[in-house]
């Protein structure tokens, strides 16, 4: 591992400790509250809803940060894509330790991934974990290829498309979590609902099927993976880095 | 040792900014970049850092392509007016990352730079005022190991104590440490001594590529009688004329002095300053199809 790779390693983690810290105040008002007022599923809900916003955040934002610092002192794009995808990765298993570790403080059952797919003992524990860095690294890598794909935009612009990014994810949980709240049997009687369970990566049925959803985060992570390393390639600085 | 440039093109969008520019810098020159607002000097080293790409065309280093070429790019620097660096970081943290970076660093220049511009090492850079932060990245810029380093506009933001200060140290740490310098700037009259040749960028193109020497000596205005000026210069390359009365003046770069003055005109020298403004007078901007 050349000096250059390490530098620019530290570089790109420097950015995304600024969105990982958000993300932790975050889950610890989460888990505060929780340890205060009873573990929920709720909560380990919006645990893992949380982590998956700050994955898309760090590939979004963070990431081209640092191209500012890459281009300033001549690192190749080859090279700054390296860095982004070890950083990406490190800070994916860090999230994914921290949502593991944190489930099951807000909920007995060890978090809202663990109960829906009824894994439990530590090959459940493993493979939760695993998902979750995977979902991570998925999300973080679409992120990546639309803020390479978004830098031309106007400042104001980018920053308005996250919005759009956190309702897009993040306010149809935010929406079960309230209708599961007020009916927690409603997903029993309703097609329709589970249906929205589907779309927000959750299981047709009742029936656990971890693997068939670990396939599908597998090629969505190798396809925004591909794509961000094809906008990577042509990406150039723009004043708005 | 020279970065070449051929045929290179930018496009944003419909507009052309750099239209086919051809130039050769060399080793251990100090060049000076000319143009107006919108002429293109940014882009151009922005590309020769890889910041952008070229539309066309290539810019080539040693007879290799700069483009995604880290070993090129270890040898290449650009000083930009955007400050690119965190902003929490401290100076001293931004020397050792250059040096870092660029596998070496002139500590000891650095040490008497930060004393001579008065400037606290230990500052973060979004603390420091525009003038400091400039300051802080033209320290970076003189003390790195790089055979090219590109100044694009150097002392924005310097009071007149600052921008000779390091219009001193510039030219102080060439004569120790030749290497290449390209400075784009505006203050042409400031570094028209400092400079040994110029580009003109001009609507995309380069329409000056000379030595300031040559240009000190085939830069003249003719002043005199409308009719005598005229006969004088016929035949020769007038850039613009001025008519007061009976009166003109004619700013040209190939006076012919070989032929006798008549009685009433009057021939001097052009400063760099004057030259530039009538060869940019009708361009400037970019190009658009």
């Amino acid at each position: 591992m050349s000096i250059k790779f390490q530098v620019m390693l530290k570089l790109q983690l420097q950015m995304m400790r600024i969105v990982l810290v958000g993300g932790l105040i975050g889950w610890l008002v989460l888990v505060v509250e929780n340890l205060f007022g009873g573990s929920t599923e709720i909560g380990a809900w919006s645990a893992e809803f949380m982590a998956l916003y700050i994955a898309a955040i760090l590939g979004y934002f963070a990431t081209p940060w640092a191209l500012g610092a890459a281009f300033q002192n001549g690192v190749s794009r080859q090279l700054f894509l390296r860095t982004a995808a070890v950083g990406l990765g490190l800070c994916a298993i860090l999230m994914s330790g921290f949502v593991t570790i944190t489930g099951s403080l807000l909920a007995s059952d060890g978090g809202f991934l663990a109960a829906m797919y009824h894994l439990s003992g530590a090959g459940g524990i493993v493979l939760t974990a695993v998902m979750r860095v995977v979902a991570y690294l998925a999300i973080a890598a679409l992120g990546v290829a639309i803020g390479f794909w978004t830098l031309p935009w106007l400042g104001k612009a980018r920053f308005a498309f996250v919005f759009v990014i956190y309702g897009v994810m993040v306010l149809p949980g935010i929406i079960l979590a309230v209708v599961l709240q007020a009916a927690p049997n409603l997903p029993a009687r309703s097609g329709g609902l589970r249906g929205w369970l589907a779309l927000v990566g959750l299981p047709w049925h009742a029936a656990p099927q971890p693997w068939r959803l670990l396939v599908l985060l597998l090629v969505l992570l190798l396809g925004g993976g591909a794509l961000a390393i094809h906008l990577g390639r042509h990406v150039e600085l723009t004043d708005r880095i | 040792m020279t970065m070449e440039f051929k045929q290179v093109t930018r496009n944003f969008g419909r507009k052309q900014v750099l239209r086919g520019v051809n130039m050769t810098w060399d080793a251990g020159q100090l060049y000076g970049l000319l143009g107006r607002n919108g002429a293109g000097k940014s882009t151009l080293m922005k590309i020769v850092n890889n910041r952008l790409f070229p539309t066309a065309g290539k810019v080539l280093l040693d007879g290799k392509s700069v483009t995604e070429n880290a070993a090129a790019q270890n040898r290449i620097f650009l000083m930009s007016a955007a400050t690119l660096y965190p902003g929490d970081s401290r100076i001293a943290q931004l020397f050792t990352l250059t040096q870092q970076m660029y596998g070496r660093f002139d500590d000891q220049l650095a040490a008497h730079l930060v004393q001579a511009f008065g400037l606290d090492p230990h500052q973060r850079l979004r603390k420091l005022s525009t003038g400091y932060r400039t300051i802080a990245k033209l320290i970076i810029a003189l003390c790195v190991p790089c055979d090219f380093v590109m100044l694009d506009e150097p002392v924005l933001g310097l009071d007149a104590n600052n921008r000779e200060i390091f219009y001193q140290e510039l030219a102080a740490t060439f004569a120790k440490r030749p290497r290449t310098f390209i400075i784009a700037s505006h203050l042409i009259e400031e570094i028209e001594n400092l400079v040994t040749h110029v580009f003109v960028l001009d609507g995309g193109t380069i329409t000056l590529d000379e030595d300031v020497a040559d240009l000190a000596v085939k830069g003249r205005v003719v002043t005199g009688p409308a009719a005598l000026v005229r006969e004088w210069l016929s035949g020769t390359c007038v850039l613009r004329t001025v008519q007061l009365g009976g009166m003109v003046t004619a700013y040209t770069l190939d006076a012919p002095l070989e032929k006798p003055l008549p009685t009433g005109v009057s021939v001097d020298g052009m400063d760099l300053q004057q030259l530039y403004l009538e060869l940019t007078r009708t361009g400037g901007g970019p190009h658009v199809d």
